[in-house]
């Protein structure tokens, strides 16, 4: 299967990551590193799902990926996470904040258990957490926000909707809604690790018939410099009516051609 | 005796959407989505910079209110301090996390991450969580009641900071408490600063008590000073019998600012924006502080004092006891009419001025020197505009009084809070007395 598109995400170990914080230019010199990969997309932490690699120096993937979409703003940027100590309304909540503030770039891969996390006293399906989590993107459609100023109205109410996820006595209980509206690529997207059962994903990554492509080693000379991709001039987007800020780059359904899903694509007309 | 002037007043701004006014967003020219924007936090971030600001702080509430009312909290705070600590090089950058609705594994790990990638500047702001409808996201039947959420946020905190000092060490965390039991290491880089530094934000008593054994500084909810001054000695004095020293936490009240040129202006537009706001907007706060419905009262009789008289049990009363406590002793003061209380709550339950940036100064030296604060966690009417006036006009004052620092002393935030608590120490010797001043 060389043509997955697995080929095209390149997976930031770890240890490089811990590395490249350590050092100072060091966050800048690994971007650099993906950016000659020719990687469309990054995966940030999925060696915690590894009981091999999962055990060394790391950094909580969501910083990781504030610090590097910022030096690499045309990739998408995916980051792992499991159901050993996390709660699906949190990371919901985290990863769609993370696809606003990185313009629509994100996903979030799902997998099994975190070897680098303390064991917690309750175990979770990873399937049933992924489920959650989409549905929780799914409760407030982004185009439901009008800013009618002269109204008094900030959004049509009426379409953000509870969960209401009941997951029996042994799943998660999530009434919802989420705290955030969707995002302009609807929802990030949903990948699982090869080993979690969930059909309804974007994208399956890892294992033997999705391997992530791996980032070549740094170069010897460690005081290489990194070329200036911090100081990447975002596009003008004065015209956009949503606001001054907004960018149009390609989101990360874009980069790996996956369709616009969710309540952005269903909703009534704005 | 009073505080000697030493530059060390802390000053943070309380990011709430578009600012504390509900109806800020309708009397400006912003983009709703810009709520969930990296430039427009970013700017924020930028201005306060300008101003030498401490901090930037979030508040957190995992559950969604209704957004006509009141669109704040749209992004997971420290996500939005991430692209805060992007564009900046020393705010510091201070986010709200529930130790109910948290795992401490995940707090240490996400805090320290940003710590390290933000070059020391994080604080983590542990509440316990009061609202019933978030215990509905995380599949809880009933919010666990006030002794049990401290009895919990006190191992939660320990827990964090034991797992901080882990990273450092490499020493695994064994934790066997009555509400959490943990063994593990974090494995994160070592932060500029050591770790993040610890806010806490409950008003009370076990707020307090918790305050006082952990906490490097404090949120609270201050109305007028002589209250003020006497929960300000209380936690000091408490941090001391925990063998603390009484600089160890810096103890900043919210403070809510509409600022005009002329009093008279800054009024207009208090009057303006509280006329936009959602229609009983200040009655609905005012009542949720009273836990009562005052929407059928007569707004030209004083609130009945059955309604302030009625006894809260600690235990088991919901919202927050130190807004309970708080609004309850100005209300008693002030109880000429419900209409007059409605008019003096614009803070909706903080101390506010509504005037110029010299009264604005006034108020905050007389605090700050008279140990009511050590410094302030502003709410500001408007963003970017209030802001900017914040660090324009009232900045420089402050500056020229002689109690605000006119460079960063420090790159980290806990190196600044050392650098002010030696200040200090160095010119009081210890909690500043209380005096007869009012402001």
């Amino acid at each position: 299967m060389t043509l997955d598109v697995s080929s095209r995400i390149v997976g930031v170990p770890d240890q490089d990551l811990a590395a490249a914080v350590a050092q100072p230019g060091g966050v800048a010199r690994l971007a650099d590193r993906i950016a000659r990969s020719g990687a469309v997309a990054v995966v940030i932490g999925a060696d915690r799902f590894d009981p091999g690699r999962g055990r060394g120096h790391r950094v909580d993937p969501t910083s990781a990926a504030l610090a590097l979409g910022r030096a690499l703003p045309e990739l998408g940027l995916i980051v792992a996470t499991a159901p050993t100590r996390e709660h699906p309304y949190n990371v919901a909540r985290r990863v769609l904040s993370l696809d606003h503030v990185l313009d629509g770039r994100v996903g979030l891969l799902v997998g099994t258990r975190d070897h680098g996390a303390p064991t917690a006293a309750r175990t979770h399906d990873a399937a049933e957490f992924a489920e959650v989590v989409r549905g929780l993107w799914r409760t407030w459609p982004l185009d439901s926000i009008v800013g009618d100023r002269d109204a008094g109205l900030f959004v049509h109410a009426e379409r953000i909707r509870p969960l209401d996820h009941d997951g029996g006595p042994e799943g998660y209980r999530v009434r919802g809604p989420l705290t955030t509206p969707s995002s302009r690529q609807g929802e990030p997207v949903l990948a699982v690790w090869h080993d979690v059962p969930a059909a309804d994903a974007d994208l399956v990554l890892g294992g033997d018939d999705h391997p992530l492509a791996t980032l070549a080693p740094a170069p010897a000379r460690s005081d290489t410099e990194a070329t200036d991709a911090v100081d990447v001039a975002r596009p003008g987007a004065a015209s956009d009516p949503r606001g001054p800020h907004r960018a149009s780059r390609p989101t990360l359904r874009d980069l790996l051609d996956l369709p616009v899903r969710a309540a952005a694509a269903t909703g009534m007309p704005a | 005796m009073s505080r000697a002037a030493d530059a060390g007043l802390v000053l943070g701004v309380n990011l709430q959407g578009f600012g504390q006014r509900p109806a800020a967003w309708r009397t400006q020219d912003v983009a709703p989505l810009d709520l969930l924007d990296a430039g427009f936090w970013g700017d924020l971030g930028r201005i306060a910079e300008r101003g030498l600001l401490d901090m930037v702080f979030f508040a957190d509430h995992p559950a969604l209110g209704d957004p006509n009312v009141r669109a704040y909290g749209l992004l997971e705070p420290f996500v939005a301090l991430g692209a805060i600590a992007d564009v900046t090089t020393h705010l510091g950058l201070v986010g709200t996390a529930s130790t109910t609705y948290n795992d401490p594994f995940d707090i240490a790990e996400r805090t320290l991450s940003l710590d390290v990638f933000s070059g020391g500047r994080v604080a983590w702001n542990a509440v316990t969580t009061y609202d019933r409808s978030v215990s509905a996201n995380f599949g809880v039947d009933r919010n666990p009641e006030r002794p049990e959420r401290y009895a919990r946020a006190g191992e939660f905190v320990e827990v964090v900071r034991a797992l901080w000092r882990s990273a450092a060490t490499g020493q695994p965390v064994e934790h066997r408490g009555e509400y959490l039991e943990f063994a593990g290491t974090l494995a994160v880089p070592p932060s500029p600063q050591g770790h993040p530094v610890v806010f806490q934000a409950g008003g009370s008593p076990y707020g307090r008590d918790l305050a006082a054994r952990v906490a490097e500084g404090v949120f609270s909810v201050e109305l007028t000073p002589e209250p003020a001054r006497e929960h300000y000695r209380q936690v000091k004095l408490a941090a001391e019998q925990h063998g603390r020293a009484s600089s160890d936490v810096t103890i900043v009240p919210g403070l809510s600012l509409v600022l005009g040129s002329t009093e008279a202006e800054a009024q207009r537009r208090f009057d303006e924006l509280e006329a936009l706001a959602p229609d009983g907007y200040a009655l609905r706060a005012l009542g949720t502080h009273l836990d009562a419905d005052l929407t059928e009262l007569d707004p030209d009789a004083p609130i009945p004092t059955a309604i302030l008289d009625r006894e809260v049990d600690p235990v088991t009363y919901g919202p927050s006891l130190g807004y309970h406590e708080t609004v309850v002793r100005w209300v008693r003061a002030n109880n000429t009419s419900l209409r007059d209380v409605l008019r003096g709550f614009g803070g909706y339950g903080a101390r506010i001025v509504v005037g110029t940036p010299e009264q604005a100064a006034d108020t905050i030296e007389d605090w700050y020197r008279t140990g009511a604060a050590d410094g302030f966690n502003l709410m500001i009417d408007e963003f970017p505009r209030g802001l900017e006036t914040v660090v324009d006009e009232l900045v420089p004052i402050l500056q020229r009084r002689g109690v605000f620092h006119r460079e960063y002393e420090d790159t980290t935030l806990r190196g600044r809070f050392d650098a002010r608590r030696r200040a200090a120490r160095a010119s009081t010797g210890g909690v500043p007395a209380p005096v007869g001043t009012s402001a």
